[in-house]
């Protein structure tokens, strides 16, 4: 997908994207469909896609970081990268509202968990936007 | 412009996805539906999914529905079922043999053999064995019991037993073995604990069933087997409550156990009479007529015609249809009436022409019995008459032109690759009744073997086998019903009663009658007297040539007389080779075209 150049920046209010909440929870005034927008919508759609494994999304065997892999792995630098160029991949090629800046893997022994920090900017906007993810044995 | 409908006529899931997001355009609210990690296009995965399981398990359900689109084997048969037509079971070949027992002790003079008697045989698929069918009782005066003619059928007797329980709604009889030959099945019903005793015939139609007849009904059940069923006290008698049913069955390995010539009896028969016994066993016929269980295909093609035919011969279809339905050991029948045969028409008489899975002609026995159940069926004044198959056999010369630079396979391997080829079409369309030999499929398969032959030339010679009575003065004919290109025959060498060697002939250099047709374009040669010789061989430099029949090449009609041979020389009998001079070659009447695979001619030409 080719992307603009050069763009017009939109107000806050504009909802160019927009996905109902993963939790399917309801407005708690109107009691409609919960719904994320733009910032929000693109973040937990990166979110959603680091998570997934591979072979998990039906029919679309290509699609997510496949994070799991690195499960029995050695917490090392080696294994950080290769998650790294994992979740660039899968952005790069899954998401196209997001220009990414830069994506960080580190192993923190100490808590025994890989950090994965994703600095990435709307399309339509210059806004850097980050998120960090822990990604830790639950058992 | 949005489209607000959902366009249900797709089946797989990227076009079901694909029909969602054209439905989720037409509003607002949800946007994100394009982007793979979405909340909303995880969502239409699932529904996708969910959509494409449905619509596959309905596509399933309703394929399985109708005999013509069903899959599964069960569902096939539960269709013929509503027909009134019970799929073919395996059928066991059956030989007949002469058992000679000598006894030096035997007190009574009777020596029996009972039924289940096992005897051993092999072939190339592995030892069989064959078991008697009824018990064999002869009494003899000296020490020396011979058994004629004992019919002996490939497979082993089993036997299930069932008790009729009235409390079980919809009892079922379901015979517990795979393969069971159901021609083999004997039905006792034992009632008021054993002082009633009775065995059941099998029934296949109401007619004249009361509610005293002591029948039983059998019909396919699920997985390939089958099952017993019995009256319902109006058509057919219905076992008391408590009652034994005993079915005792042979359960046979079809075809793999037929084409034994040599048995051996496995026991000592010499206890059972009560004696010392020793016994040798001659073959009488090989072991033939064995069938296996009826295909998928065969069900979805027999059981509506079969239905159609309502149990009378009275059209053609009627006849294949019954005939087939019944003789679970005829593969293919031909009929045809006398009225069609030109030359020799033949009115009121219906010929039929079977073929057996084995390739060998019917046994006497079997035709007899074929005639016997059409006299049942057919029309009161036609005659049935049963003749074997004739077959034509096809020498194919095929030349190709391979262009080497296209592939890696040496002239031997493109070679294999196009005798298979012939192979496969002599399977696929030759073999069987009213099929003609075409010469573009033909050419269509040799040029398909691989990429490398770029073209192909075939020429066919037919020969037919000729087999006269050896010491005998007679007239045979035989016919191609092909067109055959004058000049053109020859045969194989045989002996005749004046001590000399000879072959058939249409050619006399002695008095050449050849000439070239100018009235045609293709200048094409004719034989002005079209007469068959008898070509002297015995010496190279003594060639003779004797006037002893006719031929008639329009319709391929050959005809020696006074033929009096003492021996075949090169074959089983005559092989009378002709060059067909059309480019189909057609399988009328009782002919079967088949090409010899052992004898084709293939050269090949690289492309220059």
């Amino acid at each position: 997908m080719s992307r603009a150049d050069s763009f017009t920046q939109l107000s806050d209010k504009s909802e160019q994207f927009s996905d109902f909440l993963v939790n399917f929870n309801s407005h708690p005034m109107t009691g409609a469909l919960g719904k994320i927008t733009n910032e929000a919508s693109v973040r937990r759609s990166i979110m959603n896609l680091i998570s997934t494994n591979l072979g998990e999304r039906l029919f679309q065997p290509n699609v997510g970081g496949d994070v799991n892999k690195a499960l029995f792995e050695p917490l090392d630098q080696i294994a950080a990268t290769s998650i790294r160029s994992a979740i660039f991949k899968t952005i790069q090629y899954n998401e196209p509202r997001a220009n990414i800046i830069e994506v960080t893997v580190y192993p923190a022994v100490d808590v025994n968990s890989l950090i994965v920090n994703v600095i990435f900017s709307l399309i339509n906007t210059n806004i850097p936007i980050s998120i960090n993810v822990v990604l830790k044995r639950v058992r | 412009m949005a489209n607000s409908s959902i366009n249900l006529t797709s089946l797989d899931f990227d076009s079901l996805k694909s029909n969602l997001k054209t439905f989720m355009k037409s509003q607002t609210n949800f946007k994100d539906y394009d982007f793979d990690g979405s909340n909303m296009s995880v969502l239409l995965d699932v529904l996708s999914y969910n959509t494409y399981l449905n619509s596959f398990y309905l596509n399933m359900a309703i394929s399985e529905s109708f005999l013509d689109t069903a899959q599964i084997r069960d569902s096939v048969v539960s269709h013929a079922k509503e027909l009134n037509y019970t799929p073919g079971s395996m059928k066991s070949p059956k030989a007949l043999v002469t058992l000679t027992i000598t006894s030096n002790d035997n007190p009574t003079g009777i020596f029996e053999i009972p039924s289940g008697t096992t005897f051993s045989g092999f072939n190339a698929n592995g030892t069989f064995t064959y078991s008697t069918d009824v018990n064999h009782i002869i009494s003899s005066t000296s020490n020396t019991f011979i058994f004629s003619n004992v019919a002996i059928y490939e497979g082993t007797y089993f036997n299930d037993s069932f008790y009729i329980d009235y409390t079980i709604e919809n009892q079922k009889f379901v015979l517990s073995n795979f393969n069971v030959d159901t021609d083999s099945i004997s039905v006792q019903v034992i009632e008021n604990t054993g002082a009633n005793s009775a065995y059941y015939t099998k029934a296949s139609k109401l007619y004249d069933l009361t509610p005293s007849s002591n029948v039983y009904f059998l019909q396919a059940a699920a997985n390939s087997l089958y099952e017993v069923a019995f009256g319902d006290n109006v058509f057919g008698n219905y076992p008391q409550n408590a009652s034994l049913i005993n079915v005792s069955y042979r359960v046979t390995s079809g075809t793999d156990g037929g084409g034994i010539s040599t048995f051996f009896l496995d026991k000592d028969l010499g206890p059972f009479n009560r004696c010392r016994a020793s016994g040798t066993v001659q073959t009488i016929s090989t072991s033939t007529n064995g069938a296996n269980l009826e295909s998928i295909d065969s069900i979805r093609f027999r059981a509506p015609r079969s239905y159609q035919a309502q149990d009378r011969a009275v059209t053609i279809n009627d006849y294949k249809t019954l005939i087939i339905d019944t003789f679970q050991d005829i593969k293919d029948v031909h009929v045809y009436g006398g009225q069609d045969i030109p030359g020799g028409t033949k009115y009121g008489t219906v010929f039929i022409a079977p073929t057996t899975y084995s390739g060998s002609p019917l046994s006497t026995q079997r035709q007899q019995d074929l005639i016997t159940f059409l006299n049942t069926k057919k029309i009161i004044n036609i005659q049935n008459e049963i003749v074997n198959p004739d077959y034509i056999y096809v020498v194919p010369t095929i030349s190709s032109t391979v262009d080497y630079n296209t592939t890696t396979l040496s002239p031997a391997q493109i070679k294999t690759m196009i005798s298979q080829s012939v192979s496969m079409y002599n399977t696929k369309y030759l073999q069987v009744f009213n099929n003609t030999l075409r010469y573009s499929d033909f050419l269509t398969y040799i040029d398909n073997s691989d990429n490398s032959i770029v073209s192909s030339q075939v020429s066919f010679q037919l020969y037919k086998e000729i087999t006269p009575t050896l010491l005998g003065n007679q007239t045979v004919t035989t016919v191609f019903n092909n067109k055959i290109k004058p000049g053109t025959v020859t045969s194989t060498s045989f002996l005749t009663e004046d001590g000399n060697t000879y072959q058939i002939t249409d050619y006399n250099p002695n008095n050449d009658t050849f000439v070239r047709d100018t009235t045609t374009a293709t200048y094409s040669t004719i034989n002005k007297s079209p007469i068959i010789y008898l070509k002297q061989i015995t010496t190279n430099n003594n060639q003779s040539y004797k006037k002893v029949g006719a031929i008639d090449y329009a319709t391929g009609t050959i005809t020696v007389q006074n033929l009096n041979v003492v021996s075949f020389l090169q074959s089983q009998g005559i092989r009378v080779f002709v060059l067909a001079d059309s480019v189909d070659i057609v399988g009328v009447f009782n002919n079967i075209i088949e090409i010899d695979i052992s004898a084709i001619n293939i050269n090949l030409m690289a492309k220059t």
